[in-house]
């Protein structure tokens, strides 16, 4: 089954890259909500989010054609993109990452679709503190681990960071992550 | 907060999603954006290719063009140096030269040889005109017979009339 899919998308991926824009469309269709959910995460405000998740699948359009080149799963790619438009946003708009960020956002999106309890909707809050208070690599790390799903290799390919250092990041994350979540609690 | 709570609260933000109109409305902007890099690979190439067949043709046809100029020039250059005098003496300067040396050469012993006619003529004419006008002095009739006074010789000898005399009998 899994082959098949992978199959499946070799293909339409394949076709992407000749310029079918109806097979782009399906890899758009699958890929947009787990970049938009990155940029969100780390951007913290859903119109930027959805502005900088815009250009990188212009970009990833307009680019496909050099993927085959670049010997990345289209997953790692895209999220490389999303990586490097994360960080000219912060560039150019002499911003930085910040906790104090407005966390509304991603409350409302996060909690929309489930029949949430007040406790569920603190530690979302609390967790999202904690993650936006780590170092930008171990945000970036732990979201496409523990939200994403993404395997290590992926991660790797994503970032340009061995398979180790991946592994490490992801343990002293979490590590930080409960440290800082017991103290809050404490 | 435990590690198995952190990792489902991470989890559960899987839920977040872009907005469906937005999300719809991106798709459609980007797919009406033209593609691609693979068209404009393809584009690229082919311009590449266009334009390098334009460079050779160019090329090609610039050469010919030199080697065609260098040719017309070398026939000129030849037809000139060989055959200038008979065909083409505007082209050649030495040729021109030679020619001018040679005509002035003709028509300075021309006119010398005028000159020399001319003055020919004149001495001729003079004399001419001294014999026709003045009778020479040497045989006048009166300078023989004073020169005859002067020198006393008699105006007849017997040698004179001896010789005469054998003459006419020869004569008959």
């Amino acid at each position: 089954m899994l082959e098949r899919e992978i199959e499946n998308e070799k293909n339409v991926l394949e076709r992407a890259i000749r310029g079918e824009s109806s097979a782009f469309g399906l890899l758009y269709d699958k890929y947009q909500p787990k970049i938009f959910r990155f940029i969100f995460l780390k951007v913290s405000n859903r119109e930027e989010a959805e502005d900088l998740t815009h250009q990188v699948f212009l970009s990833a359009w307009q680019n496909i054609g050099r993927f085959k080149d670049e010997g990345l799963p289209l997953s790692s790619w895209l999220y490389a993109i999303a990586r490097n438009r994360v960080i000219d946003f912060y560039r150019t708009k002499k911003r930085t990452e910040s906790i104090d960020e407005n966390t509304d956002d991603v409350l409302t999106l996060a909690t929309a679709t489930l029949e949430d309890d007040v406790i569920h909707k603190i530690d979302l809050e609390s967790v999202y503190k904690a993650l936006k208070s780590l170092p930008s690599e171990y945000q970036e790390i732990v979201i496409m681990r523990f939200v994403e799903g993404l395997n290590p290799s992926e991660i790797s390919k994503a970032t340009g960071k061995n398979q180790g250092a991946i592994r490490v990041i992801q343990f002293r994350a979490l590590q930080k992550l409960k440290k800082m979540l017991n103290n809050n609690h404490d | 907060m435990t590690k198995e709570r952190i990792l489902t609260i991470l989890y559960r933000m899987r839920q977040i999603s872009p907005n469906k109109d937005f999300s719809q409305k991106s798709k459609f902007a980007i797919l009406q954006t033209p593609h691609d890099f693979s068209s404009k690979q393809t584009a690229y190439v082919q311009n590449n290719q266009m334009v390098l067949g334009l460079f050779i043709q160019k090329s090609f046809r610039a050469v010919f063009l030199a080697g065609a100029t260098i040719a017309i020039l070398f026939a000129i250059y030849f037809a000139t140096a060989q055959l200038s005098p008979l065909f083409l003496p505007g082209l050649n300067q030495n040729g021109i030269i030679a020619e001018a040396d040679m005509i002035n050469t003709s028509i300075d012993i021309q006119l010398s040889n005028i000159q020399k006619f001319d003055a020919t003529t004149k001495q001729s004419i003079t004399v001419l005109q001294e014999i026709t006008a003045n009778t020479p002095d040497h045989l006048s009739e009166e300078v023989i017979k004073s020169e005859q006074e002067k020198i006393g010789l008699p105006a007849s000898t017997q040698t004179d009339d001896q010789i005469n005399s054998i003459l006419k009998a020869i004569g008959k």
